[in-house]
């Protein structure tokens, strides 16, 4: 995806907004507009402006007529509509999405617009402006209104699983929101509180650096999602899926940590927003992956890494979690950049070191999103997982007529997978036979296999086979003699 | 490939062929005896033929090499040496056949000889001519050298 470096949010057109499908609405990544709306957008990033959102009103003025597509969640023009969209947002140019500097290029995520009280959070204006499919999705309560740092502690020990470690973020996204400071009582306060304290976790993490100058919208807000993976749906794209449980792990590693960083964060909600918290908050592997900026980005440790590293068994052809790995599978090497361009938010200049930061974080929780598929091919895998171990324990190698789990070397206990019958040979046996006769049958059903696959399970789903056999000739010295695992 | 070995062994002990009796050669893993009954309806029913089985190194990736003790009237094996037909074992053998197999084969050698690419050229031409010769000499030799 086309990241702008400033870290604002991707100026790439959301497809599936332009055909009225897109099911992120307002924390969509991708800008909701037409192209238009997009230039409008980028020209007017360094300053005050209009986002997508707030232009269309102003578009849509030239014609009084309401879109019917619009009150239907399906105008496809978006902002460029001649229409009037007005359904959802009555007040379209609220003064505090005017007034704020920042709003330009953040990105739109929260939804909040219902669930804030008037004129509480800035974004809540704007969003309800801009997203059309926002509708369909649950009502995220703006935070910031009304809450208090304070609870921020509290919230952070509740939070969900999915949390991402970022006291820095946090604080900051807080005192930062100016919506919290202007509106004394949130008449969504109940709600929002109830929702703040299961999703501040994700605030924290997906909490966009807050621009001190602006301090206007809040940005917690605009992380609050309704569950960890909404919340990562955003940014899908860019990244490769965490196996779940891999996701599971990284998490608890954070929750450890976000409930020192929140109490951290609380601690410090009064003092100067802008001010990044101190460094110690961010996780190392965020520093690790954005050398430049330093304290802040909420990255999660599997994604940091991700980010960066090669995949050491891909290169050996046999990383097992294949598409799921975290580490970089070479393909997915523009990955990293591509998310840090893309999220960032607020306008201020002087976080847009923070915002790169920012960008990175967040996309790891994209893939999980991915759907919910993904939790099923995920569910599959495992299942397959469980069924192949059970398998392997006793399968015989029909040659040496020994367990091949159980053979005396451990490093002889590997299976040599062919890839077109499913009989079991240890890996030794199978190229001993390989090499001794002159064709590639299969000695026991004779079909030819032009590879055997080593594998430490008994892999016998066809659609693994086939994805390990590609990993393999991909592999730098797969070819197909792979003498080596 | 001995403890491969082992496990046939033990699994021919525990699933005895009926027609077949089957003992390592002097506790030599690689040299194994066979006593192999005639099959009924053939020249050599009711003859008992001791073989001589020996594994090759490489077995089970090269055929293990068979040979009659017993002198047997068969156009696929040498009178004098008992060696048979290496293309028989050998042809269609594969890491995952056995001696279950060969002894099958072997069997199945004696019910039906194979003509076409004999080692006692004489024996098989006898057969293809004079088929009843045939049975009767091999009837003959059976009496002779392969009754218990």
């Amino acid at each position: 995806m086309a990241a702008p470096s400033s870290g604002r949010q991707s100026r790439t057109l959301c497809t599936f907004y332009e055909k009225g499908s897109c099911r992120y609405g307002a924390s969509c990544r991708f800008t909701h507009g037409t192209s238009d709306s997009r230039e409008l957008r980028a020209d007017g990033a360094a300053g005050e402006t209009q986002t997508p959102r707030q232009a269309r009103p102003t578009a849509s003025t030239s014609s009084k007529e309401p879109c019917r597509f619009f009150a239907k969640g399906k105008c496809v023009r978006g902002a460029s509509c001649r229409f009037l969209h007005s359904a959802t947002g009555s007040d379209d140019s609220s003064p505090a999405a005017a007034g704020d500097g920042d709003e330009t290029g953040r990105r739109p995520r929260s939804s909040s617009g219902k669930a804030t009280p008037n004129g509480g959070c800035a974004e809540g204006d704007e969003d309800r402006g801009r997203t059309v499919t926002t509708a369909k999705r649950p009502a995220r309560p703006c935070p910031s209104p009304g809450r208090k740092p304070s609870s921020a502690p509290a919230a952070a020990v509740a939070g969900d699983s999915r949390v991402r470690p970022e006291g820095v973020c946090v604080k900051r996204g807080y005192a930062g929101c100016s919506s919290s400071k202007r509106s004394g009582g949130s008449s969504g306060g109940d709600e929002v509180a109830r929702r703040l304290q299961r999703s501040w976790t994700d605030i924290v993490t997906k909490d966009v650096p807050m621009d001190a100058g602006g301090g206007t919208a809040s940005p917690a807000s605009t992380a609050i999602t309704e569950s960890g993976s909404s919340s990562e749906e955003n940014d899908n794209d860019a990244e490769e899926p965490i196996a779940p449980a891999r996701r599971k792990l990284a998490a608890n590693a954070a929750d450890k940590r976000d409930r020192n960083t929140a109490r951290a964060a609380a601690a410090a909600a009064a003092a100067d927003t802008s001010a990044p918290a101190p460094g110690a908050a961010a996780p190392l592997d965020q520093r690790r992956t954005q050398p430049a900026g330093g304290s802040d980005s909420g990255e999660s440790d599997g994604k940091g890494k991700q980010a960066k590293q090669a995949c050491v068994f891909f290169a050996r052809g046999r990383c097992r979690y294949g598409d799921r790995c975290r580490f970089s599978h070479d393909a997915v090497e523009e990955t990293p950049a591509a998310g840090g361009g893309a999220r960032g938010s607020h306008g201020g200049g002087g976080s847009a070191g923070r915002k790169e930061k920012r960008g990175v974080a967040s996309e790891p929780s994209s893939h999980e999103s991915e759907g919910f598929g993904e939790d099923e091919v995920a569910a599959r895998e495992a299942a397959l997982d469980e069924a192949e171990k059970i398998q392997s324990r006793s399968a015989e190698c029909g040659i040496c007529l020994e367990k091949v789990r159980k053979l005396g070397k451990v490093k002889d206990r590997v299976f040599g997978i062919l890839v077109s019958c499913r009989h079991v040979y240890c890996l030794g046996c199978i190229r001993e036979w390989r090499d001794k006769s002159d064709n590639h049958a299969c000695p026991e059903c004779g079909l030819t296999s032009s590879l055997v696959i080593p594998s430490k399970t008994l892999v016998t789903d066809p659609d693994r086979k086939k994805r390990l056999a590609l990993e393999l000739r991909q592999s730098p010295r797969g070819t197909p003699s792979v003498r080596r695992l | 490939m001995a403890r491969r070995l082992q496990k046939e062994l033990a699994e021919l002990r525990k699933n005895k062929l009926e027609w077949c009796d089957i003992q390592p050669m002097d506790d030599d893993i690689m040299r194994w005896t066979a006593m192999l009954v005639g099959p009924d309806d053939t020249p050599f029913g009711g003859g008992c033929f001791n073989l001589e089985i020996e594994f090759p190194a490489e077995y089970p990736f090269k055929a293990p090499k068979v040979r009659f003790v017993t002198r047997i009237y068969h156009p696929n094996v040498k009178t004098d040496s008992g060696e048979i037909c290496s293309d028989i074992l050998n042809e269609n053998w594969g890491p995952t056949l056995n001696v279950t197999y060969v002894l099958n084969t072997i069997r199945q050698m004696l019910q039906e000889p194979h003509a076409d690419n004999p080692l006692e050229a004489d024996i098989a031409r006898q057969l293809a001519e004079d088929k009843d010769a045939f049975t009767q000499t091999a009837k003959k030799w059976t009496l002779d050298f392969a009754s218990p």
